[in-house]
């Protein structure tokens, strides 16, 4: 009985501390004026989640599936009412399909946000910078499957790949690999949404933001000609998928 | 008191077992190399993140020699890179795992720390960002970088070398850094004709003196390209190799019409040693690259205007090939530094 009591004593004071420590962490966040936003983004197919054993329809009517759909999100800006940009430089994220990809963006003066910038891929400079100095938690570290070209030494800004159909008759054979590699400084896409967005101290809201995986294949004949890019090698492809991916995201 | 008493004993407890780790510190010291650069080269540019010393050098050289690198263990740097063959391959195209082909010869190394670029499409700018390409290349070690890294991380001496010379756990950064070290201190500068050109002028023999002049003359041209110290200007160009090629080179990754089927002009240093020869290894033997330069090579529409019949006499092309065998440092194809 005794020894219960000490438990039951035990547990109340770690819940009270865990309480205690939880409220003050978001308290952190309050003090100066300004509120965040959780930005999250997922992967979805004809508005359900996207998955890596789905097998889809493209509009060529050849079935398909999607095994890796990875992507750098990056130069994230918020647009407020004067059409002023907020930028969150230095931040990126590598988004995949299944994870939550969640990128927080602090110190955001109250007031209203009416747009959402970003880029996917990776600028410039970063591109050409060597992925083995940064820390092995950072997007920007090798990683696997690679993000990184080591042959022409950059990143790969969108790396979606899978099995397709490729028989002539269509009849549902998905056994063929397709990829699409997209990177180099030229292929860097800007993204631009409306957003409805209020900021006031403390307040932390989250923003939903959907990769509509069927919008990046618009235009491109999967299993047919259009069946590989590592950008370089082919071209075409390459920036078929780039027109594509300002149109594939929208905000839930 | 007690208590007083309990806690001065502990901090004096410290106090000497820290000073007792001194000594062991002091063995964990890394120590700065002075790279030794061959009479006439220039300075070596060296990157602040990477300054040469012993342990990051011994680190590096272990990690070119393991196999732990590739995927399947089967293959390490050495395995395609021969110092016998001054860090080259002796077939045209080399095995990685699984007997795998990849589409170009393999370059010898030295002098690495005076190259812009690697590859023969360049396409990589420093010695560091070049290790992640054979470990990661399909047809070399096919290995995820991150799992050659956990793997690597696993060995008790690398780790315990990693702290030592970079103040870190093994990581990629310390894969990268240690071999690019190792890699820097491959320098060869110690041939014939480097004892002829500091002075020693009966190294050479009349044959040599009589091929480094037609080597230098402007009807072969052929030091318009292989110039310097380092016997390259490191552009790429097209020798008329093929009239097609299989491989772009430089359009690879410039996707620029004007740049399709050129490669990175090599250096001659040890020449004789590095066959066979070309970007893909297609010509055997060094006689036979020297009768193709003298034919002028197929009509590329990209190849230099240089690369022309040349009528070379046997005399001069036997000339030109002493001077060629000159090139060869055989120090450095027996430095025990450069051992496993």
């Amino acid at each position: 009985m005794k020894a219960l009591n000490f438990k039951h004593f035990a547990f109340i004071l770690l819940a009270i501390f865990a309480a205690v420590s939880v409220t003050s962490c978001s308290k952190d966040h309050d003090h100066d004026g300004t509120g965040h936003v959780h930005v999250y983004f997922t992967n979805k197919y004809d508005g359900a989640a996207q998955t890596s054993t789905a097998t889809y329809t493209g509009t060529n009517g050849r079935d398909f599936k999607i095994t890796t759909n990875n992507y750098y999100i990056s130069n994230v800006r918020l647009v407020d009412h004067d059409g002023a940009e907020v930028p969150f430089t230095g931040q990126y994220l590598l988004a995949k399909t299944g994870e939550n990809n969640e990128l927080e963006l602090e110190g955001i003066a109250a007031g209203h946000y009416h747009h959402i910038r970003f880029d996917v891929g990776i600028d410039s400079v970063t591109n050409h910078s060597d992925p083995s100095t940064y820390a092995s938690t950072s997007p920007l570290a090798p990683t696997t499957p690679s993000m990184h070209w080591s042959w022409n030494s950059g990143y790969i800004f969108y790396r979606i790949e899978g099995l397709v159909d490729t028989s002539a008759a269509k009849n549902g054979t998905v056994d063929g690999a397709w990829e699409m590699h997209l990177g180099t400084d030229s292929k860097l896409a800007s993204v631009e949404l409306d957003i409805d967005l209020e900021i006031s101290e403390g307040s932390h809201p989250g923003l939903n933001i959907t990769m509509n995986t069927e919008d990046l294949f618009t235009n491109i004949d999967l299993g047919g000609a259009d069946i590989a890019t590592h950008t370089m090698d082919n071209m075409p492809l390459a920036n078929k998928l780039k027109a594509n991916i300002a149109a594939a995201f929208t905000v839930e | 008191m007690i208590k007083g008493k309990v806690i001065f004993g502990s901090i004096l407890f410290l106090v000497l077992f820290s000073t007792s780790c001194k000594p062991v510190e002091d063995d964990l010291l890394d120590r700065p190399y002075n790279l030794v650069l061959p009479a006439g080269f220039p300075t070596m540019s060296i990157p602040a993140d990477n300054q040469l010393t012993e342990v990051r050098i011994e680190l590096g050289k272990m990690l070119f020699f393991d196999k732990a690198l590739s995927r399947d263990s089967s293959v390490s740097c050495g395995s395609c890179h021969l110092q016998s063959h001054a860090f080259s391959d002796v077939v045209n195209i080399s095995s990685g795992i699984e007997g795998r082909k990849g589409m170009r010869n393999s370059p010898p190394l030295f002098n690495l720390g005076y190259h812009p670029y690697f590859f023969f499409d360049g396409g990589v700018p420093t010695l560091e960002l070049q290790v992640l390409a054979p470990v990661q290349d399909v047809n070399e070690m096919d290995h995820e970088f991150p799992f050659a890294v956990q793997r690597l991380a696993q060995n008790p001496a690398y780790q315990k070398m990693a702290q030592i010379a970079y103040k870190r756990d093994f990581d990629a950064f310390v894969l990268t850094r240690a071999i690019g070290a190792f890699e820097r201190t491959l320098v060869s500068g110690n041939s014939t004709y480097d004892k002829y050109n500091n002075g020693n002028s009966s190294a050479l023999n009349e044959s040599a003196k009589r091929g480094l002049a037609l080597f230098t003359s402007e009807r072969l041209s052929c030091s318009g390209c292989h110039s310097g110290f380092n016997f390259t200007d490191y552009s790429f160009q097209n020798n008329g190799l093929y009239l097609q090629y299989p491989d772009s080179g430089r359009m690879r990754v410039t996707t620029l019409p004007e740049d399709r089927d050129k490669f990175k002009v090599p250096s001659l240093r040890n020449i004789a040693l590095t066959a066979p020869y070309m970007h893909d290894g297609s010509i055997a033997t060094l006689p036979e690259v020297v009768e193709h330069y003298n034919n002028g090579g197929a009509a590329n529409p990209n190849k230099d205007p240089r690369i022309k019949p040349l009528t070379l006499t046997s005399q001069e092309k036997s000339d030109l090939l002493e001077f060629l065998y000159s090139l060869t440092d055989n120090d450095f194809i027996t430095n025990p530094d450069y051992a496993p």
